[in-house]
This record gives structure tokens, C-alpha cells and sequence, in this order.
């Protein structure tokens, strides 16, 4: 994979792989910001109000109607933890000139740039009062609607017990959304725009040096940035294990489980592979110890895996189980781990877990986003990101660096949401 | 093998080309070469949630069955006669598998960067060799049970089902797929291999591969894999679906922070002829996408007036077999029923002014892009081939009658689907909800 990296200014850089083997196209602007109330609220409410209307296409339908003419090219905004930083920004994906003969890279170069530096203000130069209330709102109604995802929102509540008193432990509560003023969220967008050092990533048909050019003349440098920003790691420390449990009329409880991964977080080094190795036999796939043990030997749920979190070095556990089951589904996850740590891995468990992840890592550069996702988190960190590098350095681990890397996994929270049983109260 | 037919297709616009391989007595196989790393293969059953009456192979009566068999059958087909789960086998072999089970169809699916003659045979023989046990169906009852409670909180899948049983009397399309807990308790050994020897034979099945293939590697595994039948396809029990609603307004309480709500338009004038058909679908995404999208007037006007916070989601629902067809609209509100009266106040004006052009155009344009981006994936290629693969029509028709329609399509279309009476509003509240505004 040809990745190149290009200086756009001493506030901007363009990460580009070019191929030509898509027809949909893809490029990203993220900046990476603090994480905490002081900002965060604010940080995550901007970009949604920039998407509501910029000079030239002040009405969100108007911008609307112009993507649609650039082919049903998209422009999300998104807001991520990363690590225990925040990173917001855009991506667009698009058609490539070649397929429709039009330049839509330029539109949406454009478009991005007018989202970005000159969105729709009112005669005294803020942010329109009634498009911030109403992503207020919106905001809102998203925090609020966690609640109807129980396995999200018992990930959520397992995350800050977990890093309570990091700024990974932190999660937005309404209250400080419904504090923002327009003035003060126009001031907020200011200070990031003016200092915010934006990474653009793009995969598609064009060449690095092109694409650079027309970013280069869409975003002048940025007056107060100080230069590359990097993310900040911290992994969780081990602590003694809390339990937390609520209870929700629903028919399936949900049980999180967090462990500590003995510090190991992103990076190039063995140990961080083995710890990716042992958690894909942990509870990866279908052939992994938790899927095998608790969902087909002993029917205890409908799915149960785990997640490894890298920028936190944290593992989650998570299963969707009745509520009587809840001791037995834990003991097993116990117990698992146990084998796990204990070396008692199969020839099958192993060959199951690598042939996932060489499978999985292969296929990056089958899709313009996946490029986009494996790459772009790397590259933020300066870290290698070519997928075949990743697959050999998987390839050396052995079952020695797995125990080890097992050894190290330890529980320190649990969050456990009881069923009460579904309300189905049905009028017609 | 005798009698191999190898077709091939090819459309210079969007650069791609597929053939179609025809073999005496084999399921029809589809082969989509592209230079990608991954290679995805699925096999298509026409044998879904709704196919519950039907006449058993070898027998002269029509049967019915309880809900959730479809589903029921797909979970258990990953369990060979030595107990063994062939999950693992895939794994083995480096291959990601899974399966779906919908109205219609079930779909058996993997995709692997290396090893794929081998996980190609291993899905086959999986497919043709099923093996059902007292206690293993026993024990999916348990699982399945889970996977019912998990749908049965989720607000948004409530919504969606509950609008289906108000919008349709008698047919199954009416009835979740993965049943309940009672009716999947009634299942049986006896039951699940009745089901598989009268759905799962050549004639009611394709298979769709889409990567690093040979079409003649391909046809020598399937004819090696799969018995060869005279046999044509099953007989399934035709509903006669009544035109009206069966009921206007659905309600149902959950565990929710604000009112979800899912309007559903019915239509039963389907077209006998599948090329109206695929027109008629194209035509509602379009359609759809005018009216509901966030481009749109009535987006705009329920978001600016707070009444929605979030974009609407959207779809045209309907199965190769002509059953049923629909469109559903789904968001959340405190004042759904507003949303509603809004929605229907909007679609009548524009039934009486007539479509914009310029926003038809860009609908198509919209269109044109999903179709085309499609072919990016071996997994979206291969899915997107099934509709086709079931209606006998070339895929590249999606592409070629998408640029031939006309605003003037789109208004019979808007005249004759979007009928007054044929609206029917779901809704689920949380526990205590009066239908009253909240501002925040």
C-alpha cells in the first residue's frame, strides 16, 4: 500500500494512499483536541451546527441539494475518544472524477473548506442561534437515547467506572450541553479553528501532490496552531475490581465486563501483538473461548466477545444473558481467562484466532474505508501501517507470549444490567 | 458435466462483468470476477420467515408451520452429524461465515482470502447434509429465546414489527421472523428436516460468488456438492392479502427516552411482470429519497420546528415472489402523530402539485451513485445480486432503468402508492408518555 505523507502548511498534513481500484473515494479532516467538560460539550456540538449551512449554501437544504448534485457525495461529521484525547473532524466519501467525468474532488475540497472556515453566521457575526439550540437538542435527544441501546449503554457505564477520574472516564451530560450559549460555542469553533492542527487522509484515484495542491489553496494555515498535536495514551492502571449494578424493565440483562491490559497499548512492540493474539482467542470469533463456552456449550447467551480497546489498553467483555445467569456467565468468563492465562490453548483456538486476524488484515485494502480506518489512527500515532507488516508480527507470536501477555489481563470493573422484565403493554 | 451453459454479461458504463453458469438440475451459480484480496460466496434459499404454509416434498397436502422455522432451521444448519460446529470448520480454514434468515430468503455467506475451494465446498456440504437432534434443538431454543429478548428491547425493532402486524391481516410478512418463544418451542427434528428437503434443493436456490473465481472451478464443486434434481420448486401457499390496513395506529410502551415512531404506506397492485417491478422499486428510491430525505422540504420544516432532531431512515420494501410491498419511514418525536399529519399534509400537496424536476434529477443522481458504488465490495456485489438472481434479470438493468425514468414516472408512482388510507402510523413511548410536547 503506497501511504505518502505530504506538509500542506505548518498547520495541516495530508496522508494520501492512491489507487485506483474504487469507484467511491474518500477523504478526512479530523483535529485532535482535549478531552473533558471544559471544552468536550462544546467540541462535540460545533461541527453539527457548521453542517447546517455555510457563505454561499447558508440553508442546511441548499447544502444538501449540493451534495446530492456532487453525486450523493456524504459529509458526516463525527466526534471520537481517542485515547484520552478527543478527536472531531469530517469525512466525505464521493464518486471519482474517472467514473462521472466531473471534478467532484474539487466540490467537495470546497465544500469542506466552507464547513470548516466560513459556515452561516447571523448579522452579528456568531453562530445562528436557533441552528445551535436546535443541535442542542439534538445533542440532547442523543445522550438520552443511549438508554435505548442496553448494550451501549452498559459499555458506557463499565467505561467510566473503569478510567473513573480520567478524561476517558468522562461522558458529556445533558446539563452541560444545555449550558452553551451561541456566543460561547462561536468562540469555542474560533479558538479550535485558529489553532487546531487538521490531519486530512484521502484514498482514491488522484495523486498525493494534486490533492495536496487543492487542500493547500482551500485551507490557508491555521494563525495560532503551534503544529502537530499529538494524541495523549494513557493506559487505565490496575486497581481493585468495582461492581455496579442497575436494573431496567427489559428482557435481556447485559454484563460488561473491563479489564486492564498490564498497560499495553498501541504501538509496534511483540507484546502488544500477543495481547491482540490472546484477545482474539479470548473472545474474538466464533471459535474463540467465550463464544464456544458460554454462548454453545453452555447456552448462557445469545453473544458473548471481547474487545480490545488499544488506545486504553483495556479489554472488554460483553454479553447479553438472562438474569438468573448472571454468576454462572461471569464464573465462566473467570475461567476462560484462567485457561487462557494457563497456556491451555488448542492447536484449533490458535490457528482459528490467526487465520481471523490475517483474514481481517488482508482485506484492508479491499475497501476505501478500511484504508481510511486502519491507517489513519496509525499514522496519528506514527506508527506502521501497512496490514502485511501487522499480519507477520502476529504471525511471530508463540504461545509463550500469549500466556504472558494473558498474565497481565486483569479485572477491574463490572457493570451489570438487570432485566425486570419487558413492559409489553400494547394499545391499538 | 454435460450441458454447462456459461452466459456472460457486461456493462461498459459501470466497467464490471458477471456470467451465469446453468447446469441440468443444479442451482443456477452466479460467478462476479474482481482483483480484490477477499472473495465472498454466498447461497441463496428461497425459503424465508413468510413461506409458513406449504406443500412438503414428497407429500399431496399443505402444511403450516409454527413461526420462527426459517430462522429456526438457519441456526441449526451450522451443526454437522458428528455434533461438530462447522463455524470452526470455517474458521480452519481462515473464512469468516454467517447467515441471515428474511421474509423470503436465507442466505448462507463467507468470505476468506485464501483457502476458498475448500470453504466453498464446506458451505455446500453444510447446506446438503443437515442433521437435527432432540437435544441440539433443545438447546437453540434456549439461544434463539436470547436473541428474541434482545429484539423484544429494542424500541426501534418493537416499532417496525408492531407496524407490520397493523398494516397487513393474514400475511406472514405480519409476523417477526425469528417467532416467539411459544411458537419455537413447538419445533421439532421431524419439522426442521421436513423444511430442509422440500427448500433446500437446486431448483430453489442460487449461488453467487464474487472475487478471485473461476466460473469453471466453481460449476465443478457445485456439481460435485449438490444432488442434481428434476424436482421444480416448492409449492408455497399464496396469501390473498386484503388491499386496506388492518389498523390505522399501534402503540406499545418500552424502556425509551423519547417517542420512536415508524409510518408504513401499503400497497398490494404489485405487477405480475418483474421488469415493472424492478422500475417500480428504483422509482421509490428516488421517490423516497425526495420526500423524506434532508434535502427535502418536510425534513427541513418538522427539524427547524423541533420536531424531529435526527435524519429520518427510509426504505421500499418488497420480495422478488410479488407478496408484498410497502414503504416505511422511521425517526423519533414527542409529538409522532404530528409527524404523522405533517407527512401526509406534505405527500398530498405534492401528489396535487406535481414532482420538481430538478430535485427528480438530483433523486437519480443519488440513485445512480448507490448503484454504482455498490460494485466497491465483493460482499455488496455479491448480496446486491440476489434480488436479480431471484426475478431471472440481468443486474446492470438496475443501472440502465434507473437513467430512463422520468419525473413523470415518479408522479403515477406517487399517485397510485400514496393513498390516503393506506397510512399506518406505529409508535412506542416510554412507560409513561401523554403524548405531549417536551422541550429541552
Amino acid at each position: 500500500m503506497d501511504l505518502q505523507e505530504i506538509k500542506i502548511s505548518h498547520s495541516a498534513r495530508l496522508w494520501a494512499v492512491r489507487t485506483r481500484k474504487f469507484k467511491k473515494n474518500v477523504l478526512s479532516m479530523t483535529a485532535i483536541l482535549p478531552l473533558g467538560p471544559e471544552t468536550t460539550p462544546l467540541d462535540l456540538l460545533f461541527p453539527r451546527v457548521l453542517m447546517r449551512g455555510i457563505d454561499g449554501y447558508p440553508e442546511n437544504a441548499d447544502l444538501k441539494k449540493r451534495l446530492e448534485t456532487l453525486y450523493d457525495t456524504r459529509i458526516r461529521e463525527g466526534c471520537s475518544y481517542f485515547g484520552d484525547s478527543l478527536k472531531i473532524g469530517f469525512t466525505a466519501d464521493f464518486l471519482d472524477d474517472r467514473v462521472v467525468e466531473s471534478p467532484i474532488l474539487r466540490g467537495v475540497v470546497d465544500l469542506l473548506a466552507g464547513i470548516w472556515q466560513r459556515p452561516a453566521l447571523d448579522s452579528n457575526r456568531i453562530l445562528r442561534e436557533n441552528e445551535v439550540n436546535l443541535a442542542k437538542r439534538a445533542l440532547c435527544d442523543s445522550i438520552r437515547a443511549e438508554i435505548n441501546n442496553t448494550a451501549v449503554y452498559a459499555a458506557n457505564r463499565c467505561r467510566e467506572i473503569i478510567c473513573a477520574g480520567e478524561p476517558y472516564g468522562y461522558s458529556v451530560a445533558e446539563d452541560e450541553v444545555e449550558a452553551i450559549t451561541a456566543a460561547a460555542l462561536t468562540e469555542r469553533y474560533r479558538q479550535v479553528r485558529n489553532s487546531a492542527f487538521l490531519t486530512f487522509f484521502y484514498v482514491g484515484s488522484k495523486p498525493a501532490g494534486e490533492v495536496a495542491e487543492l487542500l493547500a489553496s482551500a485551507f490557508p494555515p491555521a494563525p495560532d496552531c503551534p503544529g502537530v498535536q499529538p494524541p495523549v495514551l494513557a493506559p487505565t492502571p490496575a486497581a481493585a475490581p468495582v461492581y455496579k449494578e442497575v436494573s431496567m424493565p427489559v428482557s435481556q440483562a447485559k454484563l460488561v465486563m473491563g479489564f486492564t491490559a498490564g498497560g499495553m497499548v498501541f504501538s509496534d512492540i511483540p507484546d502488544y501483538y500477543a495481547m491482540c493474539l490472546a484477545t482474539e482467542i479470548f473472545g474474538g470469533t466464533t471459535s474463540s473461548k467465550l463464544f464456544v463456552n458460554l454462548r454453545e456449550r453452555l447456552s448462557l447467551c445469545y453473544y458473548c466477545g471481547a474487545y480490545y480497546e488499544n488506545l486504553k489498553g483495556i479489554i472488554y467483555v460483553s454479553s447479553g444473558i438472562d438474569t438468573q445467569s448472571k454468576e454462572a456467565a461471569r464464573a465462566e468468563v473467570l475461567a476462560q481467562l484462567d485457561e487462557l492465562r494457563a497456556g491451555r490453548i488448542t492447536p484449533a483456538e490458535l490457528d482459528a484466532a490467526l487465520l481471523s486476524m490475517t483474514n481481517t488484515f488482508r482485506q484492508i485494502e479491499d475497501s476505501p474505508y478500511s484504508i481510511l480506518s486502519f491507517c489513519s489512527g496509525r499514522a496519528l500515532l506514527g506508527l506502521d501501517c501497512s496490514p502485511e507488516n501487522f499480519i507477520k508480527k502476529i504471525k511471530r507470536v508463540t504461545l509463550e507470549d500469549i500466556k504472558k501477555a494473558a498474565g497481565k489481563i486483569t479485572l477491574k470493573s463490572e457493570f451489570f444490567l438487570a432485566a425486570q422484565g419487558g413492559e409489553a403493554v400494547r394499545d391499538d | 458435466m454435460t450441458e454447462k451453459h456459461i452466459t456472460w454479461f457486461e456493462s461498459a458504463t459501470l466497467g464490471e462483468r458477471y456470467c451465469r453458469i446453468t447446469l441440468p438440475g443444479l442451482p443456477a451459480i452466479y460467478v462476479f470476477p474482481k482483483d480484490l484480496t477477499n472473495t465472498h460466496a454466498l447461497a441463496a434459499i428461497k425459503y424465508g420467515s413468510i413461506d409458513r404454509r406449504f406443500r412438503p416434498h414428497g407429500r399431496k397436502d399443505y402444511i403450516e408451520v409454527p413461526d420462527g422455522v426459517a430462522h429456526f432451521l438457519e441456526h441449526r444448519m451450522f451443526t454437522d452429524k458428528d455434533g461438530r460446529d462447522v463455524f470452526e470448520r470455517f474458521a480452519a480454514l481462515g473464512a469468516d461465515a454467517n447467515a441471515y434468515t428474511s421474509y423470503d430468503r436465507t442466505i448462507y455467506h463467507f468470505n476468506c482470502t485464501e483457502n476458498f475451494e475448500t470453504a466453498f465446498g464446506l458451505l455446500l456440504q453444510m447446506l446438503t447434509h443437515p442433521y437435527f437432534s432432540a437435544e441440539l434443538v433443545e438447546r437453540e431454543q434456549g439461544i434463539i429465546a436470547q436473541e428474541i429478548g434482545m429484539y423484544e428491547d429494542d424500541p426501534g425493532d418493537v416499532c417496525y414489527q408492531n407496524l407490520l402486524s397493523a398494516m397487513y391481516h393474514i400475511h406472514p410478512v405480519r409476523v417477526n421472523v425469528c417467532g416467539t418463544v411459544e411458537s419455537i418451542s413447538r419445533i421439532t427434528p421431524e419439522l426442521l428436516y421436513d423444511c430442509h428437503s422440500t427448500f433446500y434443493s437446486a431448483p430453489n436456490m442460487v449461488v453467487i460468488l464474487c472475487g478471485r473465481v473461476d466460473p469453471e472451478s466453481v460449476a465443478r464443486i457445485v456439481a460435485e456438492n449438490i444432488p442434481a434434481t428434476e424436482a421444480g420448486e416448492p409449492r408455497r401457499f399464496w396469501y390473498e392479502e386484503p388491499a386496506e390496513v388492518a389498523g390505522r395506529r399501534v402503540t406499545a410502551r418500552r424502556q425509551v427516552s423519547k417517542p420512536v415512531f415508524a409510518i408504513g404506506v401499503k400497497n398490494t397492485d404489485i405487477s405480475p411482470d418483474q421488469t415493472t417491478r424492478l422500475k417500480e422499486q428504483l422509482l421509490h428510491r428516488i421517490l423516497n429519497h425526495m420526500i423524506f430525505a434532508a434535502s427535502g422540504e418536510l425534513y427541513n420544516s418538522l427539524y427547524d420546528q423541533g420536531l424531529i432532531t435526527a435524519p429520518l431512515a427510509y426504505s421500499y420494501e418488497a420480495v422478488p415472489s410479488g407478496g408484498f410491498s410497502h414503504v416505511v419511514v422511521t425517526g423519533a418525536a414527542w409529538l409522532p402523530d404530528e409527524v404523522f399529519r405533517r407527512t401526509q399534509e406534505y405527500i398530498s400537496a405534492l401528489r396535487t402539485r406535481g414532482i420538481d424536476k430538478a430535485d427528480f434529477e438530483r433523486g437519480r443522481r443519488v440513485l445512480l451513485s448507490r448503484i454504482i458504488s455498490q460494485y466497491d465490495s465483493t460482499e455488496r456485489t455479491a448480496h446486491a445480486m440476489i434480488d436479480s438472481a431471484f426475478r431471472g434479470l440481468d443486474i446492470f438493468d438496475e443501472q440502465l432503468l434507473a437513467e430512463e425514468l422520468t419525473s413523470e414516472d415518479a408522479e403515477v408512482l406517487l399517485r397510485k402508492f400514496y393513498k390516503d388510507d393506506k397510512f399506518v402510523l406505529s409508535v412506542v413511548c416510554p412507560p409513561k408518555h401523554t403524548n405531549q410536547r417536551k422541550d429541552n
